[in-house]
């Protein structure tokens, strides 16, 4: 089951890095965030999968928003040079390679839940606030400073 | 005693938020807030080492519960040194930026900022969770992000722009190395990981590290990942630069994959040799990549890459006087680099360049600025009664010792790299004939600060024994205590 | 098993997507993929509650003061206009 939904996730990736029109390019990244929200709901997690897809809404939100307010082109550029396709390529090759075995070794997600415990703590999540706070500070910074005078 | 260490984190983040709501309320004292934060944090750095028998390890328990695998906040030996030396420089630069950051708008958010990044940099240095740690490793990327982009204009931008996607992409490789720590494991504490990670595992133990080296070399500008490193500290305002140069790459790069490396997993002899030879190149790509430069700014950030590689060499040596000499040297080039920097923002604000073909003869007109330049210069490129000597010495020696000759010549090269690179500079800045004007006399604080650091490496070069006995063995013994380490926190 | 797998796949789509773009937008929906994807992973290993959401929403917002900023600087996304700075 959770296979399909990130069978689901891949496509929803593939659609949001590679399509033209910038707008289906976040929602197909909300897409991915929502299979995120899915799998809270598969492992019957439902305040986080409530609050996942609010997170994520917010961030499809905000890309749509940064769109259509400053004008940028909705469509894509000139191909860049093949040079950086046979890299990645070799990476993720290589990537695969190495990380498939160590995979394998990784209990899977159904045995997890009665093995680990739940150990994201709430001091871990006034971290993350924290966190969102320097980036609301940084953007007021950016957005609002002229610069050097 | 341990009460103090969650006051590392606090206070500047409470500082920061208050910065934020006094500029919201338009009212004045954010400058002071920053300052009097700063002071604070460094003297508690500095009392700590009164308050904590020689060689023992501090803790604090932030869960109320002791839940198992509880979060720590650690303080031992190698912690130590780098939460004093951290605070030391935050506390310089924010005297520093109370001149220099006048010219610039949003100056209260510049200070919100700064201090928002020094409680990353402390979490850093202070969790013994690896889960914390990346929540303060991105709290302090995200800072040090907006830092750089502050002037808004083009170059900052778009150094900004690339250090996020580089410093992203390292945090990134980090969270994935640490989930499959998690996964084997089943706890997100340093001292239980180490316990509990299984024997067999070498080639996943292999990948995981490697992810980390990875991870933390991109934030530390380790060859071949330090391509971000040269644009975001020429760009960023000059304050900024020397924290980064002189505290972050050190901090969120060298300082967390050592505990990492050697505390916690114990290292490998593969990524031994991978460090040492990543380490080697990057000395000698940094070196030659500074000494062309006539942007004075971009000549310490080159140079700042070549130091790391010497810092990350020394540590892989696992000898002694090898490890001394790398901790020896990040703590002294956390001193050097800063007062270079320093000096460079008071030059081109006064000046009005950073270029040296404008530039010459500053020594007559700026005398305490050409004075310290000088300071800085040569104990940057090892020369006595310097601090930089001696570290590079002991890194050299421990070289041979370990009898890779190879990496003595390397980094004896590096080091008249660096000396070429630093000629150029107090040829092209300081001596020489009177080029162009200075336009207005350089403020008090940002004398002091110089001034101070310019002293501090002179003396440490001067006082070698006292440091090495009170900061440096410390930290060679921590990290010498290897996986002992978690048994010291009792696997808790 | 191949969850994990299908992990790495969205990771190193987001790889992919940062450094063949040129438009500094798709580049950040790639970074965004690659947050994502070790979120999955993570959430898949254990972490049922949290993940890492907040800190994507927090890398997300920088993003955009990021991309906002070099819009207005530089009139333009395109990542082959921002060589200012050589080397």
């Amino acid at each position: 089951m959770i296979l399909s939904i990130i069978v689901v996730a891949i496509i929803c990736a593939l659609v949001a890095v590679e399509s033209r029109n910038l707008r289906y390019g976040a929602y197909a990244l909300g897409g991915v965030g929502g299979c995120l929200a899915l799998t809270f709901l598969a492992f019957q997690s439902y305040f986080f999968a409530v609050f996942q897809l609010g997170v994520v809404i917010g961030i499809v939100y905000l890309l749509l928003r940064i769109i259509n307010n400053r004008g940028i082109v909705k469509d894509e550029e000139a191909r860049s040079n093949p040079l950086s396709y046979i890299v990645v390529a070799a990476f993720a090759l290589l990537a695969l390679s190495l990380f498939l075995p160590a995979m394998k070794a990784l209990p899977t997600p159904q045995e997890i839940s009665t093995k680990y415990a739940e150990t994201l703590r709430a001091f871990d999540v006034f971290g993350m606030i924290v966190i969102v706070a320097v980036a609301g500070i940084a953007l007021l910074s950016m957005l609002r400073s002229k610069g050097q005078e | 005693m341990t009460l103090f260490l969650p006051a590392f984190i606090v206070v500047p983040l409470v500082a920061a938020l208050a910065i934020m709501f006094l500029s919201w309320q338009k009212k004045p004292g954010a400058v002071t807030l920053a300052n009097v934060a700063t002071v604070y944090l460094f003297a508690s750095a500095l009392a700590l080492y009164f308050f904590r028998p020689f060689n023992t390890v501090l803790l604090f328990n932030i869960s109320g519960w002791l839940s198992p695998g509880g979060n720590l906040l650690i303080l031992d030996g190698l912690s130590h040194i780098h939460l004093l030396v951290a605070n030391f420089v935050a506390w310089m630069v924010a005297i520093y930026s109370i001149d220099y950051m006048k010219k610039f708008a949003n100056r209260d958010n510049y200070f919100a900022l700064l201090l928002l990044m020094i409680t990353g940099i402390n979490g850093v240095i202070l969790t013994g969770d690896f889960f914390t740690l990346f929540v303060f490793l991105e709290i302090g990327a995200l800072a040090a992000y907006a830092l750089v982009g502050f002037g808004n204009k083009r170059a900052e931008i778009e150094a900004a722009f690339k250090y996020f996607v580089l410093g992203e992409i390292a945090s990134l490789f980090i969270l994935l190395s640490i989930g499959f720590v998690y996964g084997l494991t089943g706890t997100f504490s340093l001292a239980q990981v180490s316990q509990a990670f299984p024997a067999g595992a070498v080639a996943i133990k292999n990948l995981i590290l490697t992810l980390f080296v990875v991870g933390f070399g991109m934030k530390a500008a380790l060859f071949p990942f330090h391509a971000w490193l040269p644009d975001a500290h020429t760009s960023s305002p000059s304050p900024i630069s020397a924290l980064l140069s002189g505290i972050i790459i050190k901090t969120l790069g060298v300082y967390a994959l050592v505990r990492i490396l050697y505390n916690v997993f114990g290292v490998t002899n593969q990524i031994s040799l991978l460090l040492m030879v990543l380490g080697g190149t990057t000395v000698i790509v940094g070196g030659f990549l500074s000494v062309g430069q006539k942007d004075i700014k971009r000549l310490m950030a080159y140079s700042s890459i070549s130091q790391i590689g010497n810092i990350i060499a020394a540590i892989s040596l696992g000898s002694p006087l090898g490890i001394m000499g790398g901790i020896f040297h990040a703590f002294n080039h956390a001193l050097m680099k800063p007062l270079l920097f320093l000096n460079a923002g008071a030059i081109d604000r006064a000046t009005g360049t950073r270029d040296l073909r404008k530039l010459g003869g500053l020594s007559s007109r700026m005398p305490i600025v050409s004075a310290a330049s000088i300071f800085g210069s040569l104990a940057i490129s090892g020369l006595p009664p310097f601090n930089g000597f001696w570290s590079k010495m002991f890194i050299i020696i421990a070289s041979a010792q370990a009898g890779n000759l190879v990496l003595a010549v390397i980094i004896a090269v590096g080091s008249i790299l660096t000396l070429a690179s630093y000629l150029n500079f107090m040829k092209g800045a300081i001596f020489g004939p009177a080029v162009g004007e200075v336009k207005e006399a350089t403020p008090l604080s940002m004398l002091i600060p110089i001034v101070i650091l310019a002293f501090l490496c002179l003396g440490v070069g001067l006082f070698v024994p006292v440091v090495s006995q009170y900061l440096v063995n410390p930290a060679v013994v921590s990290i010498f205590n290897g996986i002992g380490y978690g048994k010291l926190m009792g696997g808790n | 098993m191949y969850e994990y797998a299908g992990c790495l796949i969205i990771f190193l789509i987001g790889l992919y997507a940062v450094m063949v773009k040129r438009n500094l937008y798709k580049i950040v929906i790639g970074i965004l993929t690659m947050e994502f994807a070790v979120d999955f992973f993570l959430v898949l290993l254990g972490n049922r509650k949290w993940g890492t959401a907040l800190i994507v929403l927090a890398v997300t917002l920088i993003a955009l003061a990021l991309l906002i900023r070099a819009q207005a600087v530089f009139q333009s996304l395109d990542a082959e206009k921002m060589k200012e700075l050589n080397g």
